[in-house]
């Protein structure tokens, strides 16, 4: 009795009629994909026969893969490929320009040597783990879902998006002790192939004994570390991942994190959010509006309110002044000072709820706020509009999109109000040169990071501060310098039709 | 991999006209009348005009040498040892005008705002600016000078308001102060012009035809002259003649005159958005120094020469502050500045037509 033999040696018989068009069907698949590194090849030899299977390991179950497949492979030694009952709904001849579609759709494709068909199983793997969606970037509309801790399952959920051949994921190692699997995906067709080179060289340069959360990743590749605003972008979510990645940037996500790390990005792919996209164009466009005033707002108002108390009194109108000076009057601190009092105790107040349950988070919430700035204020030691100020910074720093960004705008808030405490408006405005300045000088992977103002773009201004018609972004990015310019070719070709 | 200092047309466009506007614009109108009384906005597009002619000859000359700066070019046409003297005289010249530009700056910094902050406090300030930005390549001043490019629309937006209280009557009759004076007075606006050098330095470093570089120079040329007549048009309307005389900064008190629901003294916002201006003339000043420097001297690098620079500026600021010494001082740049912004490049210029002389070989400016 002959044993199938499931060796991964090759070309120990001689080759018959049907072996260049084995291998020219391998070698289609396999140009098909190019080398992406989850398309896996199983040379199989059955009584005789040389047989491949294909299957891309990330969204295939190998677990199905065995049973549906070699089990019955092995069983039945006496009949050929075609004839042998494997589990009979899953499978299916298919034709070789289908047997793309079929593996991206997580199918396995069995090539054999004698046979005119190719077949096809199905042996999508089941992503289990239910994926929440991420506290940190809701959304009202669009998908719920978020990236988990596994990196095939999240690596699945970019295929299920994206079901395109041109889809591509390089695996890193990094970390001597931890050996964590990193992976560059991006899209072959689209993305700066050179920018995907940099990023890769500065992955494999990396040498740490250890890489276990996506910030450790971050501040490793990136291009300037001390600088105070992120140029990389996080995102728990698939379909903006995706979004990001037919838009030409590159996505990095590491095992056992449900980040995925977005570069290169310019400073506005920070006040973008899933749903300007998802609501209608000129809600979603007044919304972008409010979160970039919102930025501009916690970055310089406690700084201006700074330096009218203290510098310019002239110029508040009569009507106001009024006001103005009866609350600051009886405080027997400079608006410096009160100015760090309250955005200390904010502060505070966010780093002690941040990690509490939410139960204790709310009592927090109440205590800093209500009574502390109940109470602040009637001790005389802050003034009224100073807590007005200083909330209303918060507040707009919050309404930021990213977490991140917020975090630099409320940081640099400080030496703001410091230089307005110093030289008044003049303060204000070296501060904002050297924030400005220090703007155009970064850069992400080596793309500007200032890109739609500076260096100016008329084509990218349409999705920075307001978010203009989805059929007129047209382009992508164009700092990317993608292969694939356009996306978009007559997206309402209709009204043409019903005129 | 790319030259790291390639700026764009448009970033030319900008780059010109930061440099030029600067700390001078908000006195010009006060400076012109002296001369032109009410026919002051016809010298200034006088001298607008005068300029685009300069800004020609800079072009033919940079065509000549398509792929090389001033400094280089000096060389080339003169040879080693006058050409490097010439450059010292240049880094000589920019220091200057940079130190006239700290001096009149603080000047007015300290007049209008802040009145009780020593003197060099305010210095330290505009240097460190100076130093953060200039050390960088070109590619990131012209970015810089891009965003910068947007608060001079703010006194273009701004301004108008006064057309409400104008008197056309002001300047009529057109012409009423005769053109012996209006020529006086367009020749004393040239100091307001002064940077276009600059165009003979960063010329190398742009990606445009040679069509598109007369555009562009020509661009900002029209904006500039636009921009002075059109403010000292307001000015002259809004203010009578004798005003005039007793206004040194009559933009600013045009704009002190304003009131708006919210903001009582427009002019204080609008002083600070005057710093900004004022920071990138400077900074193209310090570029300008510290690219002659690395040029004489090969072995430092540039941004060493940026902090040199920027000292040399302050220490020399440091000896000015009463306001005879600045007048006399910013004649003396003016004159000086005839000589470089008008002479010296002309006569190269005439030079290289009569003996022929070209850019030869790969001698390119790619130092930073």
């Amino acid at each position: 009795m002959k044993r199938p033999s499931f060796n991964h040696e090759s070309n120990e018989q001689p080759s018959d009629i049907g072996n260049s068009a084995f291998e020219s069907r391998i070698e289609f698949i396999k140009n098909a994909f190019g080398d992406t590194g989850d398309l896996l090849m199983l040379p199989i030899l059955y009584q005789q026969e040389k047989g491949i299977l294909f299957y891309l390991e990330t969204i295939s179950d190998s677990e199905k893969i065995k049973e549906s497949i070699l089990v019955p492979l092995s069983k039945n030694p006496e009949l050929d490929f075609g004839e042998i009952p494997y589990t009979a709904e899953t499978k299916s001849k298919i034709m070789l320009e289908d047997t793309i579609n079929a593996l991206l759709q997580g199918n396995t494709i069995l090539i054999a040597q004698r046979e005119d068909y190719l077949f096809s199983f199905n042996t999508k793997k089941d992503l289990s783990r239910s994926p929440n969606e991420p506290d940190s970037e809701k959304t009202v509309r669009g998908s719920h879902f978020g990236f988990v801790e596994s990196l095939s399952t999240n690596i699945g959920f970019i295929r299920q998006g994206i079901e395109s051949k041109h889809l591509r994921i390089n695996y890193h190692r990094t970390g001597q002790y931890t050996n964590t699997q990193i992976a560059v995906i991006y899209m072959e067709s689209i993305a700066n192939l050179t920018l995907v080179k940099r990023l890769e060289k500065r992955l494999q340069t990396l040498s740490t004994d250890m890489t276990f959360s996506p910030g450790y990743l971050e501040e490793l590749i990136e291009d300037q570390p001390l600088s105070p605003f992120p140029h990389v972008l996080y995102t728990e979510r698939p379909d903006r991942a995706i979004a990001q990645l037919m838009e030409g940037r590159i996505v990095v996500m590491s095992e056992g994190s449900s980040d995925a790390l977005v570069l290169p990005v310019s400073f506005f792919s920070f006040f973008q959010t899933t749903d300007d996209y998802n609501s209608r164009i000129l809600t979603g466009s007044a919304f972008r509006l409010l979160r970039v005033a919102g930025f501009v707002l916690s970055l310089l108002l406690p700084a201006i309110y700074i330096a009218v108390i203290g510098f310019h009194f002239e110029i508040i109108p009569n009507e106001i002044l009024v006001l103005v000076k009866n609350s600051v009057e009886n405080i027997p601190f400079p608006p410096l000072i009160e100015a760090m009092i309250m955005a200390f105790t904010i502060e505070l107040i966010r780093e002690a709820g941040i990690r509490l349950p939410s139960p204790i988070g709310q009592t927090i919430g109440i205590v800093g706020g209500l009574i502390i700035g109940d109470a602040i204020v009637s001790a005389g030691l802050v003034s009224n509009i100073m807590v007005i100020v200083i909330a209303l910074t918060s507040i707009s720093s919050y309404s930021i999109a990213s977490y991140e960004m917020s975090n630099t705008v409320r940081l640099l808030t400080f030496p703001i109000m410091l230089s307005a405490a110093t030289f008044g408006f003049v303060g204000i405005i070296f501060s904002l040169m050297f924030i400005v300045g220090h703007l155009c000088k970064l850069e992400s992977l080596g793309t500007p990071y200032f890109t739609p103002v500076a260096p100016f773009n008329g084509q990218g201004m349409k999705d920075a501060i307001i978010r203009f018609p989805i059929w007129l972004l047209k382009f992508r990015p164009r700092e990317l310098l993608v292969k694939n310019k356009k996306r978009l070719y007559r997206p309402r070709r209709w009204e043409k039709n019903e005129k | 991999m790319k030259n790291e200092n390639q700026m764009t047309k448009l970033q030319l466009v900008t780059f010109l006209i930061q440099t030029q506007i600067g700390v001078g614009f908000l006195s010009l109108p006060y400076g012109i009348h002296k001369f032109a009384k009410g026919d002051s906005w016809i010298s200034l597009l006088l001298t607008g005009l005068g300029m685009e002619v300069l800004a020609i000859f800079y072009l033919i000359l940079c065509n000549r040498f398509p792929k090389q700066h001033l400094f280089q070019i000096l060389q080339s046409i003169l040879g080693k040892v006058l050409g490097k003297c010439l450059t010292l005289f240049y880094a000589f010249y920019f220091l200057l005008t940079g130190s006239t530009i700290l001096i009149l700056f603080v000047y007015i910094i300290k007049k209008w705002m802040l009145i009780y902050t020593p003197y060099w406090v305010v210095l330290i300030l505009m240097c460190s600016i100076g130093i953060y930005i200039a050390v960088e390549n070109l590619k990131v001043i012209a970015r810089f000078y891009f965003i910068a490019t947007f608060v001079l629309f703010v006194f273009i937006l701004i301004v108008p308001i006064a057309f409400k209280d104008g008197n056309i009557h002001y300047i009529m009759p057109i012409g009423h102060s005769g053109i012996l004076n209006i020529i006086k007075g367009a020749s004393h606006a040239t100091f307001a012009w002064q940077g276009m050098e600059m165009f003979l330095i960063v010329s190398p470093f742009v990606m445009a035809t040679e069509k598109e570089r007369i555009k562009a120079v020509t661009l900002s040329n029209l904006f500039i002259t636009l921009f002075y007549s059109f403010l000292t048009f307001v000015c002259l309307i809004y203010f009578s003649n004798d005003e005039m005389m007793l206004i040194p900064e009559p933009v600013l008190y045009l704009l002190k005159s304003f009131t708006f629901k919210i903001i009582e003294r427009p002019d204080l916002i609008i002083i600070s958005l005057w710093i900004i201006l004022v920071g990138t003339s400077f900074i193209s000043y310090l570029y300008g120094a510290s690219l002659a420097g690395t040029f004489l001297i090969k072995k430092l690098n540039r941004k060493s020469f940026v902090y040199l620079s920027a000292i040399i500026c302050f220490t020399f600021a440091l000896f000015f502050y009463n306001q005879k010494a600045i007048e006399k001082l910013t004649q003396i740049t003016t004159y000086v500045g005839f000589i470089f912004l008008m002479a010296v490049p002309i006569s190269l210029l005439i030079i290289s037509l009569l003996f022929r002389k070209r850019q030869k070989g790969v001698f390119n400016a790619n130092n930073n």
